[in-house]
């Protein structure tokens, strides 16, 4: 087997000392550790020697050709230096790492961009210096203007360019660079919705065509949808490799318990069940239309169905059931009773296993993660389940198909995300 | 796949290799060397003008202090033609290793996001102060003809000395430039050293003023030994003595040499330390 890349023991040691901390040494700080170290041998006071900590650890990995990785994890865990070594800018202290093919890193959109330079120049500038040759450029060079946009202002200094410009060019020539392998840093962290969607649907292509990709990001929902694979860094050291991606990253954001806890279907346990006079909760879940239950985020355009199935064992004209939907903020977006409409349309809660289904609203809900809490009482009488005290909830995740429009791939601002339709009249 | 790159420890890496990233990285040395032209002359009004002005300026000044003032004993050729001719090569030399020497971090932005042969970095100012250097030996061969001196057959010469002043100034600036980049108090010294040793460099001056119990000195200093060649090659003056040719290759070897090794043992650790 070829790997595309191949890490074995890697390890990054770093000192940090009393000089180091003011990043720039003098002459004088050599100088004297020198005359130091010639002189009184090693008495010099323990503090101000300098400390060396590892920043990667024994890091190794093999990534196979047409991969898409993620790599997360915290700020500080390692993994901008694990990327720093893999794109050759810094040197390991041990260990080593194996690249077949050509290799493109793009840790910065705008990397080598000179503002005196007009935009043809930079394109020239900035592809040769990602490692692409001369001729390449010139061939590539009117696509890469189309993908930018900036054709007008094509022969204009960068530094008249609005920094939107300047990124939609570098990332131009940034997505041309047709690698075998390409390396990206958090470069969604930047640019509006528009230019992630772009940068996003060009790693899709690429990786459609074998590239393989290494992605650095702290947007989940993007590594969800691009990532085979994901590898998770924490304290230098890869904590988790596994190629269920949704199960990592939602370890990552919620821990373990709360990925535990991520559940969209509850059922009774032995010993917490809700079981009264009236009714006993069988489940209650979410689910697709085809009756599965949910266990992997949806798009905001997939129909979720809320299901509660009960044990009838006696009526009440008041008896209701219902669940409320909560985000991550703790917002409550909506809540929700059988007994929302008018009388007739109230769904007949005879005695027998009942089935409760309702749909969640299409086009509705924003990205992100909810939690549906169960509702079940007596109207003005008393609550079997109420609504922010309730042990019975379930977790649904919405990432993506927040819109057709270009114009929003995350999450939207506002609470909910719903698709309102516009028209225009002219007199 | 054709290419397998590993990436190993610094330690690991032979010198050859980084000769063989000289040459890789030719195509963005061209590319850096053609940024910095654009960007010196693009906004300045009178534009590559002012790579002539300077030395003709400062010549004009020695002319006025060293024949006026000082009454100096003529050098064998006119006076302005023998100080621009010795400005010429100075200015160049100067030039190449200061900004070869600040290049690491004056670049550091594109040293700490992407990965190309370093070892180009100081490379691209004695490139680009060729083209300065150029026009200045255009200027002085104007400058002759005005002056009437005598231009000699040796003058084909001239650009391997122009050549070799920019090897010099790259081996010089190969060893500071890395210790530039972690010592920034080469940023203050540098300057000050270079001015004091102008002064010291018959470039204004003939070294036959000089008291001859130091004049062995300025046989053998590398940059007397530029700037007689120069004079030697244009004007037919007296040509470089033969030590001095020596041990001027010598050291640029031995600089060149220190310099890759330096440039070889930090290069992989620098964006830490930068």
């Amino acid at each position: 087997m070829t790997w595309a890349i191949e890490a074995l023991g890697l390890g990054k040691q770093y000192v940090r000392g009393a000089a180091h901390r003011r990043h720039i040494m003098t002459l004088r700080d050599a100088l004297a550790e020198w005359a130091r170290r010639v002189g009184g041998g090693t008495a010099s006071a323990g503090s101000a020697v300098t400390e060396r900590f590892w920043a990667l650890n024994d890091v190794s990995f093999a990534v196979e050709p047409g991969e898409v990785v993620g790599i997360i994890g915290r700020n500080g865990s390692g993994k901008s230096t694990l990327l720093k070594i893999i794109s050759q800018i810094t040197a390991p202290t041990v260990g080593e790492v194996r690249l077949n093919g050509r290799t493109g890193t793009l840790l910065e959109v705008g990397t080598g961009f000179h503002h005196e330079l007009t935009g043809r120049e930079n394109v020239f500038l900035n592809g040769t210096i990602l490692g692409m040759h001369r001729a390449e450029i010139a061939r590539k060079f009117d696509e890469i203007v189309a993908f930018s946009g900036v054709e007008d202002f094509i022969d204009t200094a960068v530094k008249r360019y609005s920094s939107g410009m300047q990124m939609r060019l570098a990332f131009a020539v940034a997505a041309h660079l047709d690698p075998e392998i390409l390396v990206v840093d958090e470069v969604l962290a930047v640019g509006d919705a528009e230019f992630q969607k772009k940068c996003l649907g060009k790693m899709e292509d690429l990786s459609r065509t074998g590239r393989t990709i290494l992605f650095v990001s702290h947007n989940m929902n993007a590594i969800d949808q691009l990532c085979s694979r994901v590898i998770w860094i924490n304290g230098g050291a890869v904590i988790e490799d596994s190629h269920d991606a949704y199960a990592v990253t939602t370890r990552y954001l919620f821990g373990e318990e709360g990925a535990a806890a991520l559940k969209s279907e509850w059922r009774p346990p032995v010993d917490a069940a809700l079981d009264t006079e009236y009714f006993a909760l069988r489940s209650f879940r979410a689910r697709d239309d085809a009756g599965k239950t949910i266990t992997r985020p949806i798009r905001n355009d997939e129909q979720a169905v809320i299901e509660i199935a009960l044990d009838v064992r006696k009526t009440h004209p008041g008896l209701n059931f219902g669940y409320s939907i909560v985000n991550e903020s703790g917002v409550r977006v909506y809540w929700t009773l059988t007994t929302d409409q008018t009388r007739e349309h109230w769904p007949k809660l005879e005695c027998g296993r009942v089935t409760l289904t309702s749909a969640v609203p299409k086009r509705f809900l924003n990205q992100g993660l909810f939690r549906l809490e169960l509702h079940a009482g007596i109207h003005n009488q008393v609550w079997f389940s109420q609504p922010g005290a309730t042990p019975y909830a379930v977790f649904l995740r919405i990432a993506g198909g927040l819109s057709d429009s270009p114009y929003w791939t995350t999450a939207r601002s506002g609470v909910v995300a719903p698709v309102v339709s516009w028209s225009a009249t002219t007199d | 796949m054709s290419v397998v790159r590993i990436i190993r420890p610094i330690d690991d890496r032979r010198l050859i290799e980084e000769l063989r990233d000289l040459w890789r990285g030719r195509g963005i040395l061209a590319v850096l060397i053609k940024r910095d032209i654009a960007v010196r002359y693009r906004q300045a009004a009178l534009g590559i003008l002012w790579a002539v002005l300077q030395p003709i300026v400062t010549t004009a000044i020695f002319t006025i202090v060293f024949v006026i003032f000082i009454r100096l004993p003529s050098p064998g050729v006119p006076y302005p033609v023998f100080a621009f001719a010795g400005l010429v090569i100075w200015q160049y030399f100067s030039r190449a290793v200061t900004e070869g020497t600040s290049s690491l971090v004056t670049n550091s932005s594109l040293i700490t996001k992407v990965y190309f042969p370093r070892i180009v970095v100081p490379l691209v100012a004695p490139c680009s102060a060729a083209l300065d250097c150029l026009l200045g030996v255009a200027v002085l061969l104007v400058i002759a003809l005005l002056f009437q001196a005598q231009l000699h057959w040796t003058a084909v010469f001239v650009p391997f000395v122009l050549l070799f002043v920019g090897l010099f100034g790259y081996a010089v600036a190969l060893c500071l430039a890395p210790l530039h980049a972690i010592y920034r108090d080469i940023g203050i010294l540098l300057p000050f050293t270079l001015q004091v040793a102008m002064y010291l460099s018959p470039i204004a001056y003939p070294a036959s003023i000089v008291p001859e119990s130091v004049r062995w000195l300025y046989r053998l200093s590398p940059v007397a030994v530029m700037v007689d060649a120069m004079r030697w090659a244009l004007l037919g003056s007296e040509p470089p003595s033969a030590a001095g040719v020596v041990f001027t290759l010598l050291s640029t070897v031995l600089l060149f040499w220190g310099g890759l090794n330096l440039f070889r043992r930090v290069e992989g650790t620098l964006v830490d330390r930068i």
